[in-house]
């Protein structure tokens, strides 16, 4: 009997001196993105009585998966609201992944606005451009709702930015300031300056001489580095975005001809390209030409 | 004085004597998950394969070592009671500690053999997945001058690689597999703790899976019972027992995180191995306390 007491007393003691061990644990757990904060309410209202129960037992990330499927299906059977009701459930059970919020919003933002917009001939003109709004909208939001939460994906900055650039149907503006945040945002998260790039051809296109500046500031970085890099440099070989652009902010901000960079450096590169028999024409003739 | 010799001789016993009830028969169908987890749905995206695949696979290893750890620990000691191999060993200088300890260890290791043999099958299938994911994806980048290696395409063939590799055969999965490994030690000696006094192998096969299930509550009872306020006085008495008594199973869940490709570092797994270690400790003595008093 003596034994019996002390277990119950060794249990007791053990549980209290675990507490704070394990709270640190769970704290460090979700800090880190290791393990998902505990399901809502709301949440479990949306799932099924099954899918709930394995989301408790453990199978949280098998859940999500098995609905990633059936929105899946929903997507090839043009369900839009299923899967935009799918990918909300999703997005909830695993928060932290953001291919679920990216996925989501391109189902919404391209896949049912596509379709609403150019397959589906027989809803009123209206009602189209309703529901065309509507996904956009909600592909937007769910995106901007994934970025709030993980802050650092380059991968969600991206998509949005890239959103931003080109979607402008109906209600929805583009808007090159927003997106030049989040090309930014991607490159800070990410260190890939082809993000920044991106954001300084935003910026190009504004009309503001400030941003206008800070463009010119990062197109010059990028193409000194670039021409820095290049063993075997030729005209022909500069990336013609880079180089447009930059010919266009020259222009834009009156940049005094000598220190114009292509000015300067242009003919280096040309008398280096001549060595080499590579014709050079392309800047000269069309100098806003795009990739 | 406790023998090493005698707690691997039993321990040695556990494996053979469980290796007999053909519990290596579930591999057959672990292969067959593996298979049908890995091969169809193949019109997906490629994360979405290589996520549902580790999602299923890891899923299914961690349903089997809960039943392994459960009904293996339940099994053995009432099955000795009852062919009274257990009177032959205890009438031996072979003391209850050591007997206990053996079937732990016996348990543990047979845990260990089938996570292995699981392991060795998922990570292979894992492997040649991600391997045909990246082909061709290299053979896009062999196209690719040195000029233009800042392209968008370039960047984007980048990223989808980097993404894959993510997601594909890498120690962060191996992490998740060890984690599920110790929450089956965890569970193993939770339920030799439950034989010592059950009744019947049934009662300790549903006790150790409600155990289980409570554990991955225990944290949400552990918050509940931390915060001030002094609401419904019965909540408050339930979430103590249950933060008292339970082991929290959740903190040892890491397969999400090795199916998602978010990184699990490596002190965390020290602190899981420590916090492991500790259940274990706790809960075999407390086996080997009430074992010790138990009329024979």
């Amino acid at each position: 009997m003596k034994k019996k007491l002390l277990a119950c007393v060794i249990i007791i003691i053990f549980g209290i001196a675990k507490i704070p061990i394990e709270s640190a644990l769970s704290k460090q757990l979700v800090e880190k993105n290791i393990q998902n904060t505990a399901i809502s309410a709301d949440l479990r209202n949306k799932l099924p009585q099954l899918g709930f129960m394995a989301s408790l037992g453990g199978l949280r990330s098998l859940v999500a998966s098995i609905l990633d499927l059936k929105a899946h299906i929903a997507f090839e059977e043009n369900d839009w609201t299923n899967n935009e009701q799918l990918y909300n459930i999703i997005t909830a059970l695993q928060p932290y992944r953001a291919s679920y919020w990216e996925t989501g919003a391109w189902h919404r933002a391209r896949n049912a606005r596509g379709h609403y917009q150019y397959r589906s001939p027989e809803l009123r003109e209206e009602k189209r451009e309703a529901l065309v709004d509507y996904f956009t909208e909600s592909g937007l939001n769910l995106l901007e709702e994934g970025i709030k939460l993980n802050p650092d994906s380059p991968k969600l900055h991206a998509e949005m930015a890239g959103y931003l650039t080109t979607l402008s149907e109906h209600s929805i503006k583009k808007d090159g300031e927003k997106a030049a945040y989040h090309y930014i945002e991607a490159f800070r998260t990410s260190k890939k300056p082809f993000y920044e790039r991106m954001a300084a051809y935003e910026w190009a296109k504004l009309s503001d001489a400030e941003q206008k500046g800070k463009a010119y500031e990062i197109l010059i970085r990028h193409f000194n580095l670039y021409t820095k890099n290049q063993p075997n440099l030729s005209v022909a070989s500069l990336p013609q975005t880079l180089t447009a652009t930059l010919h266009k902010l020259e222009n834009e901000l009156q940049i005094p001809e000598m220190q114009r960079v292509l000015t300067t450096l242009i003919p280096l590169i040309e008398k280096k390209s001549k060595e080499r028999n590579t014709p050079f024409d392309h800047l000269q003739k069309n100098p806003t030409t795009r990739n | 004085m406790y023998s090493l010799t005698k707690i691997y001789t039993i321990a040695k016993s556990t494996i053979t004597q469980l290796a007999r009830m053909k519990v290596f028969y579930f591999l057959l169908a672990f292969c067959f998950i593996i298979l049908v987890a890995g091969f169809f749905f193949t019109d997906t995206q490629f994360e979405q394969k290589l996520k549902f695949f580790k999602d299923v696979s890891l899923g299914f290893m961690l349903l089997f070592t809960v039943i392994f750890a459960i009904s293996g620990s339940a099994l053995i000691i009432p099955k000795d009671i009852e062919d009274r191999t257990l009177y032959t060993i205890l009438c031996k200088p072979v003391t209850r500690l050591e007997y206990l300890l053996g079937k732990f260890f016996g348990i543990c290791t047979l845990l260990f053999i089938s996570l292995l043999a699981m392991n060795i099958l998922f990570s292979g299938a894992l492997y040649l997945k991600e391997q045909q994911l990246l082909a061709p994806l290299v053979e896009a980048k062999t196209q690719f001058t040195e000029a233009n290696k800042q392209s968008p395409q370039w960047i984007k063939l980048t990223e989808e690689e980097k993404a894959i590799q993510n997601l594909g055969l890498n120690w962060n999965v191996q992490k998740g597999v060890f984690s599920i490994f110790l929450a089956g030690c965890i569970l193993a000696s939770v339920s030799i703790l439950l034989s010592t006094f059950a009744t019947s192998s049934m009662f300790t096969i549903s006790v150790g899976v409600c155990i289980f299930i409570v554990g991955y509550f225990q944290a949400l009872a552990r918050d509940y019972f931390l915060r001030g306020g002094s609401e419904e006085i019965w909540g408050k008495l339930i979430s103590a027992f249950v933060t008292l008594i339970f082991p929290d199973f959740k903190a040892f869940h890491l397969a999400d995180a090795a199916a998602s490709g978010t990184p699990i570092g490596n002190i965390i797994l020290i602190k899981l191995v420590g916090l492991a270690l500790l259940y274990v400790i706790i809960y075999n003595l407390i086996a080997y306390l009430v074992f010790a008093e138990k009329e024979l």
